[in-house]
């Protein structure tokens, strides 16, 4: 009887400490986690390479900035000198001119570079037969790589691309500048010929997917001599106003 | 002695988890190393972003005074007058001018969370050529500028996914991405709302695209310069 009194006490006692000692590891285990998820919204690593990376981004900007001052001071002394020597400022505004229709690809251009040919897969067609067709995305996004890559100039079958050039389907061809035009696409390409040529033949570029899954034809040449045409359509602004 | 062992076990097995915890808090954020680290790129960033302002004001003030200069000059003969606007003109293509005028806002997003198929099919970064589509029927519409998120589109506008986020103009940019175009409103905005063309297609995926039509649109000029290494003008 005694004995079994003395056995139930024992049991209440134990039960009351692993009360008492569970209570606390879960408070511990509780601040713990909370104390987690507080910090873990605001900082981790991913934070940190982020906030870096946007710090790299201005410094970037502030550097690019920093030239296009650099630039205008000098445009301005320039314009100074001239005003205060009493000089011709029509020489000095088409030397402007001159250096900002190169920028702006109306004027032709040479230097080394490449040379890409793109023709649809000829071959007996095993399925859909617009797998085998070169469409304007393609085209698109090839001119994207290389520009990507450094490109200066580019021009598909002659024609200059610029940043207003439009690349879309019009039936069986892709309008380009506002003219049609039939594959094979020459694309040519002013830059550095080996990077120039990486982005197009670099396993897992874009062309080199359409290549080796799709059988397009692409053949890539790298040459010294690549001459690329200015764009030669007018320019007139119908919408901007300044 | 069998509850004994019972208590013994789980306590070790809390002490173990207790341990574990304390860990895992101090690797990912109880470090005050990184949270200075994040104070420390905080404060640059801050400062940075002041600098550019600044930086932004000094250019548009010398460049105010150029233009001031420039038709000063113009006002002296017709000839200098039309070098003038044609300098103008050339800068307004290569994009070293702030533009304003008529235009669409196109924005598009990722698609909401329930209605994502999965990481890669859902996400504008890995399927950035809707993005070159939409730009390519904007030009085919007449667009007379565009810019994306705020960088203006030249004719060395690359538009590249690197690892999570868009290289564009050489910055980092990450969706929502948000094109600006100028020029005829009503014709910019039918070229994308076509059935089965970009707009229609990128809907079907369940991407977030809203088109606004706008009577001014201002587009900031590129803060870049561009000098050839490779090419050279020839007649």
């Amino acid at each position: 009887m005694l004995n079994h009194m003395n056995k139930d006490g024992g049991i209440m006692r134990k039960g009351i400490i692993v009360l008492i000692l569970s209570a606390v590891i879960g408070l511990l285990l509780g601040t713990q986690i909370v104390n987690e998820s507080k910090d873990f919204v605001f900082i981790n690593i991913n934070t940190v390479a982020s906030l870096s990376n946007e710090v790299k981004m201005i410094n970037q900007e502030i550097k690019d900035i920093k030239n296009i001052i650099e630039k205008s001071r000098n445009e301005l002394a320039e314009f100074e000198m001239i005003e205060n020597n009493g000089e011709d400022i029509s020489v000095y505004l088409e030397d402007e001119i001159d250096k900002m229709k190169s920028i702006a690809g109306y004027t032709n251009l040479r230097g080394e570079g490449v040379m890409v040919k793109l023709s649809d897969n000829m071959e007996e067609s095993q399925g859909n037969i617009n797998y085998d067709l070169i469409h304007d995305i393609d085209v698109t996004i090839i001119i994207n790589d290389l520009i990507s890559a450094g490109a200066e100039a580019v021009s598909v079958n002659g024609k200059r691309i610029l940043s207003k050039t439009e690349v879309v389907c019009i039936g069986p061809l892709i309008r380009v500048n506002g003219e049609g035009i039939a594959a094979p696409f020459i694309i040519k390409a002013i830059g550095n010929k080996d990077e120039l040529s990486a982005a197009i033949n670099a396993p897992n570029t874009y062309a080199y997917n359409l290549k080796t899954v799709y059988g397009i034809g692409i053949e890539t040449m790298k040459s010294n001599f690549i001459l690329i045409p200015k764009y030669t359509e007018e320019i007139v602004f119908d919408y901007i106003k300044n | 002695m069998k509850n004994k062992l019972l208590i013994l076990f789980i306590s070790l097995v809390l002490g173990f988890i207790l341990a574990f915890q304390y860990q895992v808090v101090k690797n990912t954020s109880g470090e005050t190393e990184i949270s200075q680290k994040v104070n420390e790129l905080k404060n640059e960033l801050n400062n940075a972003a002041e600098e550019k302002e600044q930086l932004v004001t000094d250019l548009n003030e010398i460049e105010s005074i150029l233009k001031e200069y420039e038709s000063a000059a113009a006002e002296e003969s017709i000839y200098v007058k039309n070098l003038t606007e044609e300098l103008e003109k050339f800068k307004i293509m290569s994009g070293y001018t702030d533009v304003s005028g008529p235009g669409v806002v196109i924005t598009l997003d990722n698609p909401d969370t329930d209605d994502q198929f999965s990481e890669f099919n859902s996400n504008l970064i890995y399927n950035y050529e809707y993005i070159l589509l939409v730009l390519s029927n904007l030009n085919a519409a007449g667009a007379e500028a565009i810019s994306i998120n705020g960088h203006r589109h030249t004719n060395y506008t690359e538009i590249v996914p690197v690892g999570t986020h868009l290289n564009i103009n050489g910055m980092s940019v990450i969706p929502p991405i948000e094109i600006k175009a100028i020029g005829n409103t009503q014709t910019l905005e039918s070229v994308l709302n076509f059935k089965g063309g970009v707009v229609w297609e990128m809907k079907n995926l369940n991407f977030n695209v809203d088109i606004k039509v706008e009577d001014e649109i201002q587009i900031q000029r590129q803060l870049k310069t561009v000098d050839f290494k490779y090419a050279q003008p020839y007649e």
